[in-house]
């Protein structure tokens, strides 16, 4: 008897849980997170981190220097490109 | 009541799997955002009612109810209090509940985590894990359910009990180490579908499928060393690793990953091998799941008990699932996979990383082609034909020493191509002091194996060594630092490179102590009280012979007195012969077990093994083994698990990332 009663009540629980959002009225609007100030960041510290790799692997002489330069002028172009969306937000 | 209410649970967090998959499809064929909402709650849902499932038959296990059968064949009420928790992974359906455990705390961690950041992959992930859930729903509700009542006409007052070579401690850390390893493949696994799904694969999704495999590769290292450990000290054989086929189901993903970790550098710092990539995260979550249906199907022992149980079948249909699956979407998203950039030189460093995962792939094929092929020998020609250590050690010590060559090469190596000019300079000291080490050892009569994995563990090492040296003098040069502000500093900016440098020399720490087993010398003797034998420079005699009833065995317990060559006492080595289940009116029961004792140096284990007793003649027999080096495998693995977690652990300005 006990058992059929926790049963039920967690069933219903479970069921309200679930369907709560498919009860809205209206669709549920989500943020473009791929757009947001945060993920914009959240890029420009992984670059960050990506120049400072290369930087590294060339002092220790593990890149040849034109790579590096093509390689670090491209990474520079990325970030500078995510800086001017920034500054516009 | 208990029981029941467990059952309940997995019968739901069963239907609602299926509720979170069709909602999902829906809204991923509407994009109505409230379906997403409520999939999301409906797994969730699924997740926390495995919880709860696996707490009750903890709980039931605790408390000793034998009214469940899992309970009454697993444990007894002698069982101490840890081994009746670890008894929840030692049969069949327990470890399955619990496989599904694992995978849902790693399931809730992964939604919370990433609902924000990986809006558009999360639907695809939450399908992906949901149905490995399901499937591990299926098989707990269906084919092996844990809450199973004990079929008998009477109140069971006690349980069998658990196996007494898993009533120690390692072993209640190790499969828990071995499961966070195998589930966690699940989430990268699921990520690499939802961005080939997508066509989604940026720099973000690239960080948390490198984190993530980072961590779940690293567990499962734990949970590999452990194994070996445990096996070194509880089976009373003397070695770590024996090819079993339990053992290989966990070395097999461990190599793939391997192979991921090292493959997955070239494409967050080249954007290439893409597609290699994503072969490699499928096929190391498939060998995950073989794995588990390797030791769970019962196919080892033959393939007709394959066929008598309903798991076995099941499990190779969803092997054979995840591949059509994952094959089929790669095969259409090859073009999206395509990298923009190829390998130029065969002596670039993405040449070296490149054919170490062709080394490790290859080796893993020969571990899956040896462990299967009893299973294929049985079904093609009727008889099994086993294939033993002997032939694993003969095809993977030459491709273990030829990774160990690379480990020391690929550092030295230039991205894009090494010109003659920086090979020289580059190679110069490491392949100096490697022939160096070879000639000493040739002098000292070392030949073969032995000699090229000792010269080829100087070289690595050099070659670690020169690269922190290098980057310390880089910054001493460029910030103007002290030594130890340069090499501090050197490491806390760059965790990944030099954790993975640190994760490199406890590799070579652990190829140092495998060789060591080249120097094993053994011997087996009975001795009477106040008798002494010899072996190499060490006198064993035997002080005392004694007895002890302890709560779930009995005893026999050895004083064996250890001398140097020089008659000085070492110490007193404690084997022991237990009988557990000492107390079972039927003898077939009673099962008999070597608790060994060791003594530990630096350079050498001296292994002491109570193999049997004579009680009437009052002689104890024994087989003592001295072990060189063999410390030097758990120190390398200490000091791969301590490299990874500096490799894991981000800096405290990413950790905002």
């Amino acid at each position: 008897m006990m058992a059929s009663v926790v049963i039920i009540l967690v069933f219903i629980l479970v069921t309200v849980y679930i369907m709560q959002p498919l009860l809205l009225e209206e669709d549920i609007t989500i943020e473009d997170t791929q757009n947001t100030k945060d993920s914009f960041l959240q890029r420009k510290k992984i670059l960050y981190r990506q120049i400072k790799e290369l930087d590294l692997d060339y002092q220790l002489g593990n890149v040849l220097e034109q790579d590096y330069i093509n390689s670090r002028n491209e990474l520079k172009k990325e970030v500078s490109d995510i800086l001017s969306v920034l500054n516009k937000k | 009541m208990i029981p029941v209410i467990g059952g309940l649970a997995l019968n739901l967090a069963f239907g609602l799997s299926i509720v979170t998959i069709i909602l999902l499809s829906f809204h991923l064929r509407t994009g109505d955002n409230r379906l997403y909402f409520s999939g999301q709650r409906a797994a969730l849902a699924v997740s926390l009612l495995s919880f709860f499932a696996t707490f009750v038959l903890a709980q039931l296990l605790m408390v000793s109810n034998f009214d469940v059968d899992y309970v009454a064949h697993y444990t007894s009420r002698e069982t101490p209090t840890i081994y009746k928790i670890t008894a929840l992974w030692a049969g069949q359906s327990g470890s399955l509940l619990f496989w599904l455990f694992i995978l849902s705390i790693y399931a809730v961690i992964a939604i919370l985590q990433n609902q924000r950041s990986q809006q558009k992959l999360m639907p695809w992930v939450i399908i992906v894990i949901t149905t490995v859930q399901l499937f591990f729903l299926i098989l707990v509700n269906f084919v092996t359910n844990p809450f199973i009542p004990t079929e008998a006409d009477f109140v069971v007052v006690n349980g069998l009990g658990l196996n007494p070579l898993l009533q120690n401690a390692t072993m209640a850390i190790h499969p828990p180490m071995l499961y966070l390893g195998f589930v966690g493949f699940t989430i990268p696994f699921a990520f690499s579908i939802a961005a080939m799904a997508k066509k989604e694969m940026n720099a973000l999704w690239m960080k948390t499928v490198r984190v993530w495999l980072l961590f779940v590769w690293l567990m499962l290292s734990i949970g590999i060393i452990l194994g070996g450990w445990w096996a070194y000290q509880e089976l009373g054989w003397g070695g770590y690793w024996a090819w079993d086929p339990v053992e290989n189901a966990s070395f097999m993903p461990w190599l793939t990953g391997t192979a991921l970790m090292h493959s997955i550098i070239i494409q967050e710092k080249k954007n290439m091998l893409k597609f290699w990539n994503m072969i490699l995260i499928i096929i190391t979550f498939t060998l995950c799941i073989f794995g588990t249906f390797l030791t769970r199907s019962g196919i080892m022992s033959s393939v007709h008990s394959f066929t008598a149980s309903s798991l076995g079948p099941i499990f190779l249909g969803f092997v054979f699932f995840i591949l059509i699956v994952s094959f089929t979407l790669l095969f259409y998203r090859k073009t999206f996979l395509r990298s923009e950039k190829r390998i130029e030189s065969f002596t670039s460093r993405e040449s070296g990383f490149l054919f170490n995962n062709v080394v490790f792939v290859v080796m893993c094929f020969a571990v899956f082609w040896g462990t299967l092929f009893p299973v294929i020998s049985e079904a093609v020609r009727g008889t099994k034909i086993t294939v033993g250590a002997p032939f694993f050690n003969q095809i993977n010590i030459p491709i273990g020493l030829v990774l160990l060559l690379l480990t020391g090469v690929g550092p030295l190596l230039v991205w894009r191509r090494t010109s003659r000019q920086s090979a020289v300079r580059n190679f110069m000291i490491p392949v100096s002091v490697g022939l160096m080490t070879a000639l000493i050892l040739f002098i000292f009569n070392m030949r073969g194996y032995v000699l090229i994995s000792f010269t080829l563990s100087s070289f690595v090492l050099t070659t670690i060594l020169i690269e922190f040296a290098k980057g310390i003098r880089s910054r001493m040069r460029s910030q103007h630092e002290n030594v130890l502000v340069a090499f501090w500093r050197l490491m806390r900016k760059n965790r990944s490179r030099y954790g993975g440098y640190i994760v490199h020399v406890g590799i070579v720490l652990m190829f140092v102590g495998f060789t060591g087993h080249a120097f094993n010398s053994e011997k087996e003797f009975g001795l009477k009280v106040g008798e002494k034998e010899h072996l190499d420079n060490y006198q064993f005699e035997l002080l005392r012979l004694s007895e002890e009833e302890r709560p779930n065995h009995y005893a026999y317990i050895a004083d064996l007195k250890l001398k140097d060559s020089d008659g000085k006492t070492i110490t007193i080595l404690h084997p022991e012969k237990r009988i557990y289940f000492h107390r079972s009116p039927d003898p077939n029961r009673r099962q008999p077990h070597s608790e060994l004792d060791i003594y530990t140096l630096l350079n050498k284990d001296i292994y002491s093994i109570f193999n049997a007793i004579d009680t009437e003649k009052g002689v104890a027999y024994f087989k003592i083994m001295i072990n060189p080096l063999v410390n030097w495998v758990w120190i390398g693995g200490y000091i791969f698990i301590f490299g990874t977690l500096i490799a894991l652990f981000p800096s405290k300005k990413e950790s905002v990332v």
